[in-house]
Formats: C-alpha cells, structure tokens, sequence
C-alpha cells in the first residue's frame, strides 16, 4: 500500500464525500451515489480507483455489491503522517539545547 | 468542505531562545536532520534551509526541492509548502511557532497541513490536463 497513492486518492472532494459515508458501514454505489452531484458511473469510477488503491474493498451479497472502507489502510496512513515529524523533532530538539550559541 | 487527514501537530519544549532555535531548524538544519531515513537521496546528501527554499543538496551535486518558504519571520514563524521527492502540485503545507517561554526557553508548535486540500490543486491541475487531451483528441477524429 502506498502512502502517496492514498493520499492521492483522498485529494478528491468527492472521494473523501464517500470515505466519510462508508465511515457509516458498508454500502452499495447506489447508495453512495444518492444525493451526490456526480453520476452513479462517476461513483463506479471512485470506487474502482480507491478499491486499487486499497482505501475499500467490496463484496458481493446476493445481487448487490457492497463497498467498504479499509480502516486499516486509514490507521496506516495517520500512523504514517503523525510519525514522520518524531525523529527529526528529537534529534532537532538534541541540537537546539547544545551549549554552544 | 470534508477533511479526511487531519493536520499533524507536534508541540515541543526547548531549553533555548527562540532566536537559537529558529537559527537551529533553518541554517543548522545539515546538523540534525535524519537524511537517511528522511531524504530522497538518502544518508550522503545534506539539507539546505534558506530564507527562499528547502531542499536537498545529493552527494554528486544534484539538488532535489523540498519546498518553497511563504513566511520567514525569524526568530517567531516559518511557513513553507512541503514536497520532498514530489511534484509541487502536490505539496502539503508546514508552519513552525517559535514561541517565546521565557528564561531563555522556546515552545515549538509544529502544524502539517493540507493533506486532502493541496490533493485537491493536483486532480485540478490534472483535470485540466485531461480536459486539455479531450479536446486534442476530438480534434483529431473530427
């Protein structure tokens, strides 16, 4: 999984419009469609970019096709951003407070 | 507007002045920053913080941008947009506090923002691009 992928998916309003949605349980695209100002294929079209991404995954249940968020995937991504910034802070912090002026 | 990545913030206390500390992270940074887990180029190159751009200077002389300063104001704020490695269209946003605590200490607040937004200028510039193809090809099939 690729940070820069997921943080290229989540770029788009309306991606990050069905994240939030899917925040509430599985859904189908219909449903997530529903009062969105992009066509039911536009949606299709999201769903199949996040699902490559690894942002949802889908299954079937019986004629309908359920998409749901890979939480994992989100946790992955946050875990990611809040960490980057540790390392350089202490070491930085380790430089700063050296006698020297 | 929805926000799925929330800004990163990081407060720190130093045992500095502001002054030290912002002279520190900008023209001390070749000194503490973790190039090689940190960098584009890895451990052989080194960081450069001018009052203009940040960026990364390799071992054979290539210099890679890490982003382009909007605010410098020492020894107080520091603001610059962040793309190691990517495109500038795609930068996220950084903004240093430098806050005076007295006796000689400094409280730094670090914010890293723009994680979805700034996403949001890169589908723009690349919809434009595609619109830009859509229009190239309808020519070419008449």
């Amino acid at each position: 999984m690729s940070y820069e992928v997921l943080l290229d998916l989540l770029g788009d309003a309306t991606r990050r419009t069905i994240v939030e949605r899917l925040r509430g349980g599985p859904a189908t695209v219909g449903e997530l469609a529903h009062g969105l100002p992009v066509s039911r294929p536009a949606v299709s079209k999201h769903l199949r970019l996040m699902k490559e991404g690894g942002l949802v995954t889908d299954r079937p249940l019986g004629t309908r096709r359920f998409y749901e968020l890979d939480l994992r995937a989100l946790a992955t991504l946050r875990d990611y951003v809040d960490r980057f910034w540790d390392e350089p802070l202490r070491r930085f912090k380790v430089r700063a407070e050296r006698g020297e002026p | 507007m929805t926000t799925v990545v929330q800004p990163v913030t990081k407060t720190l206390e130093l045992a500095c002045p502001p002054e030290k500390a912002f002279r520190t992270f900008t023209d001390d940074i070749a000194a503490w920053w973790p190039m090689e887990t940190h960098s584009v180029h890895g451990a052989g190159g080194r960081p450069i913080f001018t009052a203009d751009r940040v960026y990364e200077l390799s071992a054979d002389g290539a210099e890679v941008d890490w982003g382009r300063v909007l605010v410098w104001d020492p020894p107080r704020r520091l603001v610059t947009t962040w793309h190691p490695g990517t495109p500038p269209d795609r930068a996220t946003e950084l903004e240093l506090v430098f806050e005076d605590a007295g006796a000689g200490r400094t409280r730094l607040r670090l914010i890293h923002r723009g994680w979805d937004a700034l996403g949001e200028r890169a589908q723009a510039v690349r919809d434009s691009y595609e619109s830009g193809w859509d229009e190239v090809l309808r020519g070419l099939v008449g």
